[in-house]
């Protein structure tokens, strides 16, 4: 529940858990500082609710690499239809100005990589871009990374140690990548979110789902202010309203206040920290979260101490042990 | 359980408002039916709650018989907020209640049962389950991870 089952999509009658993100991470590949891993998942539970990419939608992941949390790059991933058991995916490379608006693509799109087996049983099935551009690339079913005590959290954070993720899958997109594909300055900004063809006019997009550092959405929006922030550009988070009229950034100040019982000084300029709901990420850094996200940072932790003044620490709650040691990185599926 | 459709639902919502309204009582709750010997109700509630965000929602319903005590109540956990809810339950979370007593035939209704697939149980979870259907307070209580927990009716 990093991000899990919070798009506006999952509600009737659409209830697609294809294009609902759960995790992304942006972390230096390990041993290499010259290249960069970026994961996005999707589909929580996966194969209960499906067992394939939407051949309809785009996954796209954004990078700001001018800190105004706007995007000058978009590496985007397509998959084909499911048939015959096998769907193939292509991943493209636009550069950006800055433009993003609810639904809509921009920018010039060069292929990366080009008809690259989706992986549905225990084996990864990785892929080389296309021509020289040094990027390796992975999509299928694997095991969720994410650890959370997820029945804690919802009998009112009363925690007691057990992962509720430790047997669930998901569907990974991983892209291995020359950091110069992110642009020259390391200090970058990373989102990830899903549009899917409107219902009216298929031929244009929507954002179903969006997604910056984990668990953000979940731990600071009620009610119908959640699916009002997944397709609210980062950008433009502080100042959007809610639905009860003040902005996020007043929002999020008062529910820092409010669990953490911090002076609205102190939680505004966590607030201003936390939005725009953007994962900062220095790519010459091997660090883990707050810089990137790896697989095994322990996010929750750190969130729910910052949350809470330091009130409650952890979860009791730690990494999996089934992370590959190379490129996907994410664990075989459970079956 | 039978599903019940929304046609079937306003029809019998209506019946239950005219009912209670002929008798001078007030009816509580669209979804809570009690009719000739019949109690059927949905109640659901945010969780976790407030002040947390709520991330998903209890849901409690049930059909029960009051004169032979017997009927079936379940329990599940779905995706979504309250007004938002999905229909993706939460794995581990879902629970058929056998009901095997009844106390009261006026608000508070007391239900006991069990729960009858007990592989589904998590540890310290007792199979023996008490719901309280309280019209009165437009609550019902029904229990969550070891606790008593409210929930609104419907």
């Amino acid at each position: 529940m990093a991000d899990h089952l919070d798009a506006p999509g999952l509600t009737s009658p659409a209830m697609d858990t294809r294009v609902d993100i759960t995790d992304h991470y942006a972390f230096q590949k390990p041993g290499d500082p010259g290249r960069t891993v970026l994961i996005s998942n999707v589909n929580p539970l996966a194969p209960t609710h499906a067992d394939e990419f939407r051949s309809d939608a785009v996954y796209e992941t954004l990078v700001d690499t001018d800190a105004d949390a706007m995007p000058n790059i978009a590496f985007r991933y397509r998959f084909t239809p499911k048939s015959g058991g096998k769907q193939f995916a292509k991943v493209t490379r636009a550069e950006l100005n800055g433009q993003v608006e609810d639904g809509h693509l921009h920018g010039h799109e060069k292929p990366l990589v080009a008809g690259a087996p989706v992986s549905f049983g225990s084996n990864a099935i990785v892929s080389n871009g296309v021509g020289r551009t040094g990027v390796k690339f992975f999509a299928g079913f694997r095991s969720d990374p994410f650890f959370f005590d997820l029945l804690g959290f919802l009998n009112g954070l009363q925690f007691t140690g057990s992962d509720f993720f430790a047997d669930k899958n998901v569907f990974g997109i991983a892209l291995e990548l020359p950091n110069a594909l992110l642009g020259e300055n390391p200090n970058i900004g990373v989102w990830v979110r899903t549009l899917v063809p409107m219902t009216m006019q298929p031929h244009h997009l929507t954002q179903a789902d969006q997604m910056g550092r984990p668990a953000i959405n979940t731990v600071f929006n009620h009610g119908p202010d959640k699916n009002l922030f997944n397709v609210t550009q980062p950008a433009a988070q502080r100042n959007a309203a809610t639905a009860e009229g003040p902005t996020f950034l007043e929002e999020f100040t008062s529910e820092l206040e409010a669990l953490g019982g911090y002076s609205a000084g102190d939680a505004l300029a966590i607030a201003e920290i936390l939005l725009p709901d953007v994962l900062t990420f220095d790519y010459s850094s091997a660090a883990g979260f707050l810089n990137g996200r790896r697989l095994q940072d322990d996010v929750i932790d750190i969130e729910l101490s910052l949350v809470t003044n330091g009130k409650i620490t952890g979860d009791g709650v730690g990494p999996h042990t089934d992370y590959l040691s190379t490129f996907p990185y994410l664990g075989n599926p459970h079956v | 359980m039978k599903q019940m459709d929304r046609k079937g639902f306003v029809k019998l919502a209506g019946a239950g408002s005219a009912a209670a309204a002929a008798a001078g009582v007030p009816f509580v709750g669209g979804l809570l039916h009690h009719e000739r010997g019949t109690l059927r109700f949905r109640a659901s509630g945010g969780l976790p709650t407030s002040p947390l965000p709520s991330y998903a929602t209890h849901v409690v319903e049930g059909t029960v018989d009051l004169e032979a005590q017997s009927g079936t109540v379940t329990s599940r956990v779905l995706a979504g907020h309250p007004g938002a809810t999905s229909g993706i339950g939460l794995p581990g979370l879902s629970r058929i209640i056998r009901v095997t007593e009844v106390k009261g035939s006026e608000s508070p209704i007391r239900l006991r049962g069990e729960i009858e697939d007990r592989s589904q149980l998590r540890r310290g979870e007792s199979p023996h389950v008490e719901i309280v259907v309280d019209r009165s307070r437009g609550v019902v209580e029904a229990p969550f991870l070891g606790r008593q927990v409210d929930l609104s009716l419907a």
